[in-house]
């Protein structure tokens, strides 16, 4: 297990490519869903052989438009969530899927080939096209997928050795202590699994510096921005400003109604228990204002994300592995990427209920979204409203992998539970730790 | 906002369950001649049962719904058509919704009984419902009703008879029907705030828990030119077509009982050989939540009691919240997870109560379901249902339920909280009775996790009792609408 050696971080890239024009793009269409619609059962690439990779997907941009109504050119998007650093991402990708890679990106300009096409000026290649995350937000930090997938290993040994002991009838009469102490020796006898008696590696001091120094400053900011949000911002730009352009937004609005059919996004809906959202709409005008509220908006979920939301639970929304928001087209559109357990319906009823005014501050700056109120009212507090706009803005990816797809962000933290009371780190009473399983 | 309902508008089933009319029998009807039916429709009106009648002053009622092909015979304008909820247009069967459902394998819609071909979705139109004290009066109505349909140019494509079981039950032997919502603004108002849910969770035109108004089918003035409909609440230059009516689920859900009891029964004896001395009817309780009588277990852990069969006003997060009672994964618990819905989530206990509350009542839905088939054992005992031998006789329920959004309230609930074998936390356990366990792959089975000290016990390889054998999305409209459907 590496991550009981050193603390190992979790990161996204988001990759936009421009699909040359020269190119079929119907055939492109057809090799992703070829890629996409077997990837449970017949997987053209080797996307389990990538150890460090939670996410991924593909997916294409077509007849995008800003608000002005100018053209974004047709792209490729490659999303990915993956442990470590980007380099060592993209260097796994091409060493399991070097020949998939050149298919795909064959349809995209400027994608190096020939002879004399390293390793080094493909990812040179990504890298050029990456685009800035504002904000991607890993809900369980420091959860490698070495351990994700072995701690659901260790839980489903401990399943098996309770009813077995219970078939046995041997856990009668035996006291908390003991059942748990049974526990602890039948994973310790097991090679495959003792690694989890030890407990995972902490954040460096050096990691850790960073992190608290970031956070410190962040503060300080606040704290030096406190006269300027007092007299400026509150009453200009979040009193009257907004007034004056969500006034003008309400004589542009058009009832909400379903505007496009989404057969295409529901026959790759729920063919596992995760599913992934992929939305990405046309920030409306004045850029200065939508932009500069976005940024402010993503700088705070981001804060709220990196220092507090870090243990599975983002505003209280249990469902999200991996999410993160992404300017394009010059900041002229943006996305919105996530990665979820289970239904869309509840998924979207939980931003809804749990977070509507986080939703409305952010896609609030986006065209066609429900009429909002000061920034954060109203919007997403109409439900059936919201969800229609969602839906609206909503495309399929032609490729979506989880290399999980059937662990749960709350199977991950019970897990995680579970394995801090073998190797000692829980606080829990051993009944209570006993609950979990 | 208490809005009051306007009850001689809104059919009569959608408030009351009819619990004194025993018997019942649905005709799924198919339209050959337009004009005719219409007509039929006209002079059924003033027999069509309002929700403003008394149930204590009748012997029999009708109702009458719509699939959307029937709706688009009525010659509704095509602007106003797609103005009807999109799992409505869409209808049960889909590729997606069948996943969402668990309409797969042997619940697949192509083995219904009805409801599952293209054919059938085109062709079955209306609903009429009719409801009787007893069998006699019963064929009294349904005669009545047969010799008018013949020169209505109306086919009878399928009738479908119902059982009334004794004592409340259903065909796996417990109480059924008893943690329902009510209305706010009906009248009678329940004693359980939890259950009392605002009139746009179920009816157009009321507002919802999310105090908003759902979207409801509507057409434009001219198409109303005898000013029938009333004004649309969130559009009202539009008509509302919807106001007082109510989207109607309907699903033959056929039960296994003998298998179903078969696995509680081996479940018991295993459990029994293994010195953990325990019955069918006790794991049978667990898996439902409740004893056969309807008592709930979370207040009545060890044995039924009588004076609790109906009792409702109850929560699981201070009485029960690790399960040791009623099983986190219990059917009752999973369809309704009341105050406990959710489980640490804010990281104040009281918070989450009180969060769960008023969550829950965007989740609901008002259940008019009724049993066919003969019962296995005729005393709905369990241990004479577990006696009994296998008879192979057809046996189930019609699961009907009304919602005003099909996709957050039926759908969800089937999907998020029956079929979902990782509800609340749980890893493989779908809804022990009714669930679906195809999710998690082909073949798979479900287990069963009862929460105990001082570990969990779980009965594990559960297959499917309970497969759909028809079904279709309806839109039950409201008196007035049903004029001007008529009208047009």
């Amino acid at each position: 297990m590496k991550n009981n050696e050193r603390y190992i971080g979790q990161g996204g890239i988001t990759v936009i490519t421009e699909i040359d024009p020269a190119r079929d793009i119907q055939e492109l269409y057809i090799l992703l869903n070829h890629i996409g619609d077997n990837i449970n059962t017949t997987p053209v690439i080797d996307f389990a052989g990538m150890k460090g990779l939670h996410f991924c997907r593909w997916f294409i941009i077509e007849g995008l438009k800003d608000v002005s109504g100018n053209a974004f050119p047709s792209s490729l998007v490659y999303a990915a969530y993956y442990d470590g650093s980007e380099e060592e991402h993209l260097m796994e990708l091409l060493d399991k899927c070097r020949d998939s890679i050149n298919m795909i990106y064959s349809y995209c300009k400027g994608f190096p080939s020939g002879t004399g096409t390293t390793d080094s000026s493909i990812i040179h290649y990504f890298k050029k096209h990456m685009s800035k995350n504002q904000l991607l937000w890993p809900a369980y930090r420091g959860g490698t997928v070495e351990q994700i997938l072995g701690e659901q290993k260790v839980r489903d040994a401990i399943q098996t050795y309770l009813n077995q002991r219970q078939a046995a009838n041997k856990l009668e009469g035996l006291t908390d202590e003991e059942i748990k102490a049974g526990i602890i020796h039948y994973i310790q006898s097991d090679p495959s699994l003792k690694w989890a008696l030890k407990q995972r590696a902490q954040p460096s001091f050096g990691w850790n510096f960073i992190y608290y120094f970031k956070l410190v400053t962040k503060l300080l900011l606040i704290v030096l921005l406190l006269p300027v949000l007092i007299v400026f911002f509150i009453p200009i730009w979040w009193l009257l400003l907004s007034r004056i352009f969500e006034k003008r937004d309400d004589k542009k609005r058009k009832q909400i109604v379903r505007t496009k059919t989404i057969t295409d996004l529901l026959n790759k809906e729920d063919r596992v228990f995760m599913n992934q959202l992929t939305i990405y709409g046309s920030i409306n005008k004045p850029y200065w204002y939508r932009l500069t509220t976005l940024k402010i908006g993503l700088w705070i979920f981001s804060l709220n994300g990196t220092y507090r939301s870090n243990k599975g639970k983002l505003s209280g929304i249990e469902t999200i592995h991996f999410a993160n928001w992404s300017l394009f087209n010059k900041g002229k559109n943006v996305m919105f990427l996530s990665n979820y357990d289970g239904a869309w319906q509840v998924y979207l009823s939980e931003f809804i209920d749990r977070s509507a005014m986080a939703m409305n501050l952010t896609f609030g700056t986006t065209a066609n979204y429900p009429k909002t109120k000061r920034l954060l009212w109203e919007g997403a507090f109409d439900e059936q409203a919201f969800k229609t706009v969602v839906r609206n803005n909503q495309y399929p990816s032609q490729v979506f992998y989880s290399t999980y797809p059937y662990i749960t962000m709350k199977n991950i933290l019970n897990n995680s539970k579970i394995r801090k009371g073998l190797d000692g780190s829980s606080k829990e009473s051993v009944s209570d730790w006993l609950k979990r399983l | 906002m208490n809005e009051s309902v306007e009850l001689n508008d809104v059919q009569g089933i959608i408030i009351k369950g009819y619990d004194k009319l025993k018997a019942a029998s649905f005709l799924l009807l198919e339209i050959t001649d337009i004009a005719k039916s219409k007509q039929w429709i006209t002079s059924l009106l003033p027999s069509i049962t309002h929700a403003g009648i008394s149930t204590q002053t009748i012997d029999s009622a009708i109702q009458l719904a719509f699939t959307y092909s029937g709706v688009a015979k009525m010659n509704i304008p095509a602007e106003g058509l797609t103005t009807f909820p999109p799992e409505f247009v869409e209808g049960m069967v889909t590729e997606h919704r069948s996943r969402m459902l668990g309409d797969l394998d042997d619940s697949a819609p192509e083995k219904w009984n009805w409801g599952g071909s293209d054919y059938d979705f085109e062709s079955i139109h209306l609903l009429l419902m009719l409801y009787a004290t007893d069998d006699t009066k019963l064929q009294i109505v349904l005669n009545e009703q047969k010799s008018t349909l013949a020169s209505a140019g109306i086919k009878i494509k399928y009738e479908l008879d119902s059982t009334k079981l004794p004592n409340e039950k259903e065909h796996f032997g417990f109480r059924d029907g008893i943690a329902q919502p009510v209305m706010r603004g009906v009248g009678h108002e329940s004693k359980h705030e939890a259950n009392l849910i605002n009139p746009g969770e179920f009816l157009f035109g009321y507002q919802n828990e999310y105090e908003k108004y759902m979207f409801s089918p509507t057409v434009s003035p001219e198409h109303d030119p005898q000013n029938i409909l009333q004004a649309d609440k969130n559009n009202p230059a539009l008509k509302d077509v919807g106001r007082n009516g109510s989207m109607l689920v309907f699903r033959q859900l056929e039960q296994n009982v003998k298998a179903f009891w078969n696995m509680a029964d081996q479940a018991a004896k295993e459990k029994t050989a293994q010195q953990d001395p325990t019955t069918a009817e006790y794991i049978a309780s667990k898996m439902l939540g409740r004893w056969p009588n309807g008592s709930p277990l979370t207040k009545c852990p060890v044995h039924p009691d009588p004076a609790k069969e109906t009792f409702d006003n109850f929560g699981y997060a201070e009485d029960d919240y690790d399960g040791f009672k009623c099983p986190i994964g219990s059917h009752i618990r999973r369809a309704n997870p009341r105050d406990n819905f959710l489980r640490d989530s804010t990281g104040d206990k009281e918070k989450d109560i009180e969060k769960s509350m008023m969550f829950m009542k965007r989740f609901r839905i008002l259940r008019r379901g009724r049993s066919y088939g003969p019962p296995l054992a005729a005393s709905m005992e369990p241990k004479d249902i577990i006696n009994a031998a296998e008879d192979h006789k057809e046996r189930g329920l019609y699961f009907l339920c009304f919602n005003s959004n099909i996709g957050r309230q039926f759908e969800l609930i089937q999907q998020t909280w029956i079929n979902n074998p990782k509800f609340a936390g749980l890893y493989e356990d779908p809804d022990p009775m009714i669930g679906y366990p195809g999710i998690m792959g082909e073949g798979a089975t479900s287990t069963f996790t009862e929460q105990a000290l001082p570990v969990r016990k779980q009965v594990k390889g559960i297959t499917r009792f309970v497969n759909v054998k028809g079904g279709a999305y309806f839109f039950m409209p409201g008196l007035k609408a049903l004029k001007y459907l008529s009208s047009i």
